[in-house]
């Protein structure tokens, strides 16, 4: 199979289940909307060493807000409902609450209960009021600059982590350049975030090390400058690969945002220097979603 | 097609009617054939139903009173659904202890409208009386859920002890509005009566107009944006499309914090 002249690999990406939340974040105006969620969502690329994997899913306008102000979606994965308990309070602490103009909401109202403001609350020391408008409980925590205003709980939702593709270029430039068109094409579609900086990873990684501390790996049979040393995945064409990794609420999310992903990256073609699209698996053995390139590029 | 179970008075009353006994709960899966000889309290006797009013229709969950009076008491006490329609003016109690549904009464109300309420909406298109939302001797909490909607004026100790819910009165309220109240939010579109917010522990009281005087137990806190006052009033004008300016309301308020004497937590926000 081939689109635009890029060869798609008959190949598929193996995902996995996870737990999520979608978290609203409003100000006073984008600007600061935006440094609030860009906050919270740092150092969460992947649950291996960060907690969580988390991004900003869209730009909200005033009419799409609780309190019509202009904000933020933002996503938030991990493996367990532990773990997701203790990223939310910590983040929404150290980065929403910290703020100047913030409000926080919940932006699923489906599935298991979560403490958003619920335990953030303790932070008004007695001066915190509540207000339960709709049957949703909200919180007013007094703070140096006016209100912080949190709703209650949010929930979260069984979702998918760990859908991906593979981007094999010419050089490290053309296989950027593939993946920001991807990326820019991508962030349309709803439910997803790619995790990684700028959505796009180049460390792609095996299970397992010959150190044997380390669980993962660099995935040698993609790295470019070890194809004569190892069983590579390359041939002499492939000169850099870069990888976009997708988290969704739902597998056809995660469908959707690869099949945008994989035609923006390949609009650049052939000729330009995009060879060849892939994926990561190991082998349909570890995770029960399997993303079939070609079966999603019909 | 089902009807509304219309009850019509037959003729003018002397004594109160308790009519607790006809909400669409007590009524549910009942055949007509029993609802004529449910009895209610008149006075101190109990008389059938069909005796006091002609009765139509067959769905038990919409209730229609026609040329209701003020001593139809307990209207709607103890719903959890339905919806109950009071073409006239209701009495005492109104919705007490209501959980859910809907009641609207055309004319005014008694005293005690929503007392013990917890959940559902009450309407009042006219006046209401004394202790609207406010607790019964000897009872701890008036209103505790739910809202209830007052389109002319309000008598003395509106929310007096009420514990959570909303009460919108769009007209004037008497004095000692939100007394000794714990929790919860009261709104007056028109005037406040004297000593508003009198021994509130929590709780918030937001007035649109300044009130002619703010009890010596209240401190000004200063002039804000409360980013929570627009969820309220987003929430107020989706429930009825007279409220449904609130939507351009500001959420610019002079907040003042009290009761003192009572800790000092509870809010009577007055909108720019």
């Amino acid at each position: 199979m081939k689109i635009n002249g890029v060869h798609i690999d008959n190949t598929f990406a193996e995902a996995f289940p996870m737990k999520a939340t979608r978290i609203i974040i409003t100000a006073l105006n984008l600007e600061w909307a935006w440094n609030s969620a860009n906050a919270m969502t740092g150092f969460a690329t992947s649950v291996i060493a960060c907690g969580c994997e988390a991004g900003i899913e869209k730009e909200l306008k005033p009419s799409q807000t609780p309190d019509g102000r202009p904000g933020y979606s933002v996503l938030l994965f991990t493996m367990s409902e532990k773990e997701m308990i203790k990223q939310i309070q910590n983040r929404v602490g150290q980065c929403v609450l910290t703020s100047p103009t913030s409000a926080c909401f919940s932006g699923i109202h489906e599935g298991k209960k979560l403490a958003l403001g619920k335990n953030l609350r303790y932070f008004g020391d007695g001066y915190q009021i509540s207000k339960k408008i709709d049957g949703v409980r909200y919180w007013r925590v007094p703070v140096m600059d006016g209100e912080f205003l949190v709703e209650e709980n949010t929930h979260m939702t069984k979702a998918v982590g760990g859908g991906n593709f593979l981007v094999l270029a010419e050089n490290q430039e053309v296989a950027l350049k593939a993946c920001e068109k991807a990326i820019k094409a991508m962030k349309k579609v709803p439910d997803v975030i790619m995790p990684f900086p700028g959505g796009v990873v180049r460390s792609g990684s095996k299970v397992g090390s010959k150190y044997p501390s380390l669980p993962a790996s660099t995935n040698d049979a993609f790295c470019p400058t070890l194809k004569g040393l190892v069983k590579s995945e390359l041939d002499s064409s492939i000169g850099s690969v870069m990888e976009i990794v997708i988290d969704g609420l739902s597998q056809e999310a995660v469908n959707e945002a690869t099949r945008v992903g994989v035609l923006a990256a390949c609009s650049l073609g052939s000729k330009k220097g995009v060879k060849r699209i892939s994926a990561g698996n190991y082998g349909g053995n570890l995770g029960p979603y399997h993303f079939h390139l070609r079966k999603i590029l019909k | 097609m089902s009807k509304p179970l219309t009850f019509t008075l037959k003729e003018k009353i002397v004594h109160r009617l308790d009519l607790s006994v006809l909400t669409p709960d007590a009524l549910e899966g009942k055949p007509l054939a029993k609802v004529k000889k449910i009895k209610i309290a008149v006075g101190k006797k109990r008389i059938d139903v069909d005796k006091l009013f002609v009765i139509e229709g067959d769905d038990t969950q919409n209730i229609i009173f026609k040329k209701s009076s003020d001593r139809f008491d307990n209207i709607g006490q103890g719903m959890s659904l339905g919806s109950i329609e009071v073409r006239g003016s209701a009495g005492d109690r109104l919705g007490h202890d209501m959980t859910g549904g809907e009641i609207r009464v055309k004319g005014d109300a008694g005293d005690w409208a929503g007392t013990g309420m917890k959940g559902g909406r009450i309407e009042i298109r006219k006046n209401a009386g004394r202790f609207l939302g406010g607790a019964l001797p000897g009872q701890q909490h008036g209103q505790r859920g739910g809202i209830i909607h007052v389109f002319g004026h309000t008598a003395d100790r509106t929310g007096d002890r009420m514990r959570r819910g909303m009460i919108v009165i769009e007209g004037n309220t008497g004095d000692y509005t939100g007394s000794r109240m714990i929790a919860g939010t009261i709104m007056i579109c028109g005037q406040a009566g004297k000593n508003t917010g009198f021994g509130m522990k929590r709780g918030t009281i937001i007035l649109t107009d300044q009130p002619q005087s703010i009890p010596a137990t209240f401190n000004n806190c200063g002039t804000f944006e409360l980013a929570f006052l627009k969820l309220i009033f987003n929430s107020l004008a989706s429930s009825n499309r007279r409220l449904k300016e609130l939507r351009e309301y500001p959420s610019w308020v002079t907040r003042y914090a009290g009761d003192l004497g009572l800790d000092g937590k509870g809010e009577l926000l007055v909108l720019k």
